[in-house]
């Protein structure tokens, strides 16, 4: 069920994000909603589920942007490996850190994106622009904060189903019988 | 019987004083009659009522007026809110006319297009943009099933837009001429040197491989050379906006400025043929 409502969201945002949010001006910049969700479900998911649901929006990113098949899904996981491996030492999970470890890791990301492009056509280096980085940083800074409580509440609503909405039948094994 | 004769004479001086009365009054009336100014007893008479006069028809006037106006109010809110509805029609109808027009003219000019390149040409419109920073790629809403390949090139009526990168039966993912990756084989119109014309990653056009030797002129127009295979001979590519001679290497630094908005991008021109007009 985590994985289908937040696959959903993901692709939902894909949408948006190739077409409405295309619409903004460009001293806008163009928010990275799915970079957020995807900082979203890294700290708040286990490995498994959000490993999963990483690796397939990173594949359907690859459909709609960039010119190398699986960039996406490794950039992706790159990332989640980071947050999964930081969070076991820093609490992530609180709100207040997600806004700048959203940031931070942007930045990492772009350079990443920079680095395996120009890896992989040294022939055609991608631009490194600090003005559209900093704008897109700027940006994730402010839509950051209300984004995440977007996606607590979906969280919450998911968690909240998932307490009520179990199938009668479906009994849990006993965790405490050895 | 003295009684009597006093109350005959109480009469008669009754009578007397209303017959003089009567009399001066009849006097009076038929003295008036036919004149058209006031005399003394009218202008009294209207000294007296006027102010009164004045008063009731001041107040009745405010009264009066109060209730048209608070009526006429009703109404002119009603009339404006109606007008409003109107004017937002109106105006609604009048951008879709406008649209309507573009639309038609752009569309125009496509088809002027369409009719100059060679067949088969196919008509594409865009449905989602590469939403990152390092990347310029377009969906668009034609495919395999349609015909479309990898490499075919994608043209507007202000010049090239870029190749076809992948396709999908119905969809299909272009490379703008913009991206770093792409790379198209040119030559300028006055001068005709060749170079091979690369994505600066922005709007502009970077032309690689131009010798220091060779003549190129700022404002001149870069178009396809035909040589690459993918695009046909003479669509345009842009004009040339910057040339540097850096002391070190072979190559000259040349910037081109596009033809082609690519933000503005709507319709768009799939050339089915990959390769040269010239061949054909």
């Amino acid at each position: 069920m985590f994985i289908i409502i937040f696959l959903i969201l993901g692709i939902l945002i894909i949408v948006m994000q190739t077409t409405f949010l295309q619409l903004l001006p460009a001293w806008l910049g163009k928010p990275d909603i799915l970079f957020l969700l995807i900082i979203y479900i890294s700290c708040q998911s286990d490995i498994l589920r959000g490993s999963v649901v990483i690796l397939m929006l990173g594949l359907l990113m690859d459909v709609f942007s960039g010119v190398f098949l699986g960039l996406y899904p490794v950039i992706y996981l790159l990332v989640f490996a980071f947050i999964k491996g930081i969070s076991s030492k820093i609490a992530i999970n609180e709100f207040t850190y997600q806004v700048p470890l959203a940031v931070i890791s942007y930045l990492f990301v772009g350079t990443g994106m920079f680095l395996f492009s120009f890896s992989l056509a040294p022939d055609a280096p991608s631009q490194w622009s600090w003005g559209n980085m900093l704008l897109q940083l700027l940006m994730l800074a402010v839509i950051g904060a209300p984004v995440f409580g977007i996606f607590d509440s979906i969280m919450n609503f998911y968690k909240s189903t998932s307490a009520s909405g179990r199938f009668p039948g479906s009994k849990r094994s006993n965790r405490f019988k050895q | 019987m003295m009684r009597k004769r006093g109350k005959r004479a109480g009469q008669l001086r009754f009578f007397l004083l209303f017959g003089c009365l009567l009399t001066a009054i009849l006097i009076l009336i038929i003295s008036m009659a036919g004149r058209k100014e006031f005399t003394a007893p009218h202008k009294f008479g209207l000294e007296v009522i006027g102010p009164f006069q004045t008063a009731i028809s001041k107040f009745s006037n405010y009264t009066g007026g109060f209730w048209e106006k608070y009526i006429a109010l009703l109404h002119v809110r009603e009339e404006n809110k109606q007008l409003k509805q109107e004017l937002l029609q109106y105006k609604t109808a009048n951008v879709e006319y406008r649209e309507a027009v573009a639309t038609n003219v752009r569309l125009q000019k496509l088809l002027e297009l369409k009719e100059s390149l060679p067949p088969p040409t196919l008509t594409a419109e865009i449905v989602g943009k590469d939403p990152s920073l390092w990347f310029r790629t377009l969906t668009i809403n034609r495919g395999s099933s349609d015909g479309v390949q990898k490499g075919m090139p994608v043209v507007t009526v202000e010049g090239v837009v870029g190749q076809v990168l992948t396709s999908s039966p119905n969809y299909s993912k272009v490379l703008l001429a913009t991206d770093p990756n792409s790379a198209i084989d040119v030559t300028t119109q006055k001068t005709r040197v060749h170079g091979i014309v690369k994505g600066l990653g922005r709007e502009a056009f970077g032309l690689h491989y131009v010798l220091k030797s060779a003549e190129v002129e700022k404002g001149d127009y870069v178009l396809t050379s035909g040589f690459g295979g993918v695009f046909p001979k003479g669509l345009m590519l842009g004009t040339v906006s910057d040339i540097k001679k850096s002391r070190r290497g072979m190559f000259q630094n040349i910037e081109i400025e596009p033809a082609v908005d690519f933000s503005q991008l709507e319709h768009l021109i799939i050339i089915m043929k990959k390769y040269s007009l010239t061949e054909d």
